[in-house]
């Protein structure tokens, strides 16, 4: 187990998109950051406008507006997860599209061992990707507005419980990458996927009439939105976090379903 | 001699079309086992099975006599359809990761670029490489870790002639020097049957028949063709020695079967019988002719 890990971490770190996808990433923070910045910045300098704590909560800003704001709110939105869906399917796919799986199985390496060591590198780079997105977005927002007062150890938690809903869609992505075995088909789904189950979701609580329970609530992008609002409460995020630790578990079993007696 | 490879029984179906049926196979420690058949007749499905990468519909087999194991499959590598590896990189990058992977010492890929002269590449990206430089570092990553057992699937596929008699110097020296056993398949029987000591015919999924090279050579379809003056005369002078039914005469030459260890002795008698003899030739049943006599084409 401990050389495929090796294996499978070096072509991770070796992979040209890995980089590209974080470059990206980067770019996508740095971008969102800036221009809000700018926006401030022009609103006072132009205008003569006097910007406000009370201003920037009618722009839905005033929470985010500092280090500690950015950090636990950078892993909101689609960009992460789209860039993860694709990067995913990618490094998943490579094996089977460039045969070198045969090379790994052909060679007394078990598939469920196999399919485990890219989970846990899947997960590893996931983390990657979410300290680079926070760890950037912190510095910066830190560096414009400062690093931001009122920390409290729920930060930790609701920052813990943002990785697992990210981990929850990392494995949600790969079990399609493994399914398809193809990046093409992979990335296409991976990018259309999440948005449209929301989407069926969302459409299935408008159209159920006695509603007891919303569907839309017990998707990964309810969660990622509850985990990254800075006003959830504890019990929200606890809720979040269970549901997210079903999807892992579930994606993560079904992935192995999928590849146990699979031709490579 | 110890079996490599055995299998029984071993059947693979897709559907209701078995495309591996019921195949009992036996490879020997040292052979270079030429394993022939028609497109589709079931030979990269085999050695799918064998290798793990497909799982059998029934039947098992065992590798170095005994079931197989992670530590037996170590000791086996391969070159399945088409060679993988990583296109973005070069090939010491390729090589490396395997190397990491099979627990190989990092030295060995110096060693592997050499024995398959992709040395030179440098930084040059796999996906850039010519077929036959594919080709050979889909063979340099099956020689990592010094396999007891290969197995090559159309090895020389896309490879130009010196190409072909690279790949063939190749396994012939790695059979030779390191004992390393091969069970290879190809569409170029002639090809094949320059290096493999065994053979291994199959159609339709089923084994038809497995033969030893030097069997091959001996069958009935061995002859010795005597060019003469007078063929009638030759075979009149010879009846005695071959017997009527192992004497066929074709044009100016007589053909004798199963006679290739007395033909000094043939050759006397004709000499002494008064007929000229101006060219003696051994004819070898081919391998292609067989295989075509096998699949009852």
């Amino acid at each position: 187990m401990g050389k495929l890990l090796c294996f499978e971490l070096r072509k991770l770190f070796r992979q040209v998109s890995f980089y590209v996808c974080l470059a990206v990433l980067g770019a996508v923070v740095f971008l969102g950051i800036f221009s809000t910045y700018s926006m401030i910045r022009l609103m006072k300098a132009d205008i003569g406008l006097e910007i406000d704590m009370e201003m920037l909560e009618s722009f839905g800003l005033g929470l985010h507006l500092n280090g500690r704001g950015y950090l636990l709110s950078a892993l909101n939105g689609n960009n992460l997860t789209l860039l993860l869906g694709i990067f995913f399917a990618l490094f998943i796919c490579s094996d089977y599209v460039n045969g070198t799986a045969k090379n790994v199985i052909g060679r007394g390496f078990s598939r469920m061992k196999s399919t485990a060591a890219k989970q846990i590198v899947t997960a590893a780079g996931t983390l990657v990707f979410c300290l680079a997105a926070c760890g950037l977005a912190f510095v910066l927002a830190s560096a414009y507005w400062g690093v931001g007062k009122d920390w409290e150890l729920l930060d930790l938690y609701r920052f813990l419980i943002q990785l697992l809903v990210i981990l929850a869609y990392a494995a949600f992505f790969s079990f399609f990458a493994f399914l398809f075995k193809k990046s093409g088909a992979a990335i296409a789904f991976n990018i259309i996927a999440p948005s449209l189950l929301s989407l069926i979701l969302t459409l299935i609580d408008i159209f159920t009439e006695k509603k007891k329970i919303y569907f839309s609530e017990y998707w990964l992008a309810d969660c990622l939105t509850v985990s990254t609002d800075l006003s959830a409460k504890a019990a929200e995020l606890t809720r979040s976090g269970i549901i997210a630790g079903v999807y892992l578990v579930v994606f993560v079993l079904l992935t192995h379903l999928v590849t146990a007696r699979r031709d490579v | 001699m110890s079996t490599v490879l055995q299998t029984y029984g071993l059947t693979k179906a897709f559907g209701s079309k078995l495309a591996v049926d019921h195949v009992d196979m036996t490879i020997e420690q040292g052979d270079i086992y030429g394993f022939i058949g028609k497109n589709g007749a079931g030979k990269t499905t085999l050695m799918r099975l064998v290798l793990s990468l497909a799982l059998p519909t029934s039947g098992s087999y065992e590798l170095f006599g005994a079931a197989p194991t992670a530590q037996s499959r170590r000791r086996i590598g391969s070159l399945v359809e088409t060679p993988g590896f990583y296109k973005n990189c070069s090939a010491q990058e390729n090589l490396t990761r395997f190397a990491g992977l099979y627990g190989t010492d990092l030295s060995e890929v110096k060693d592997v670029l050499g024995l398959i002269g992709l040395e030179g590449t440098g930084s040059k990206k796999a996906g850039k490489f010519s077929l036959g430089m594919k080709q050979r570092l889909g063979i340099g990553i099956a020689l990592l870790n010094h396999p007891d057992f290969i197995v090559l699937d159309e090895p020389v596929n896309g490879l130009d002639p010196a190409g072909i008699l690279e790949m063939r110097n190749l396994i012939q020296s790695l059979n030779r020097e390191r004992g390393i056993t091969f069970l290879i398949s190809s569409h170029l029987l002639d090809e094949l049957s320059k290096i493999a000591t065994r053979f291994g015919i199959i159609n339709n999924g089923k084994l038809v028949e497995e033969i030893r090279s030097e069997d091959l050579r001996n069958r009935d379809g061995n002859r010795t063709r005597f060019v003469v003056n007078d063929p009638q005369a030759a075979r009149e002078a010879l009846l005695p020695a071959a017997g009527a039914e192992n004497i066929t005469v074709r044009d100016h030459a007589l053909l004798v079967q199963g006679q290739t260890g007395d033909v000094p002795r043939l050759n006397r008698l004709l000499v002494e019988a008064g007929i000229e003899v101006s060219s003696i030739s051994h004819e070898n049943s081919s391998l292609e002719s067989f295989f075509m006599e096998r699949i009852g084409r």
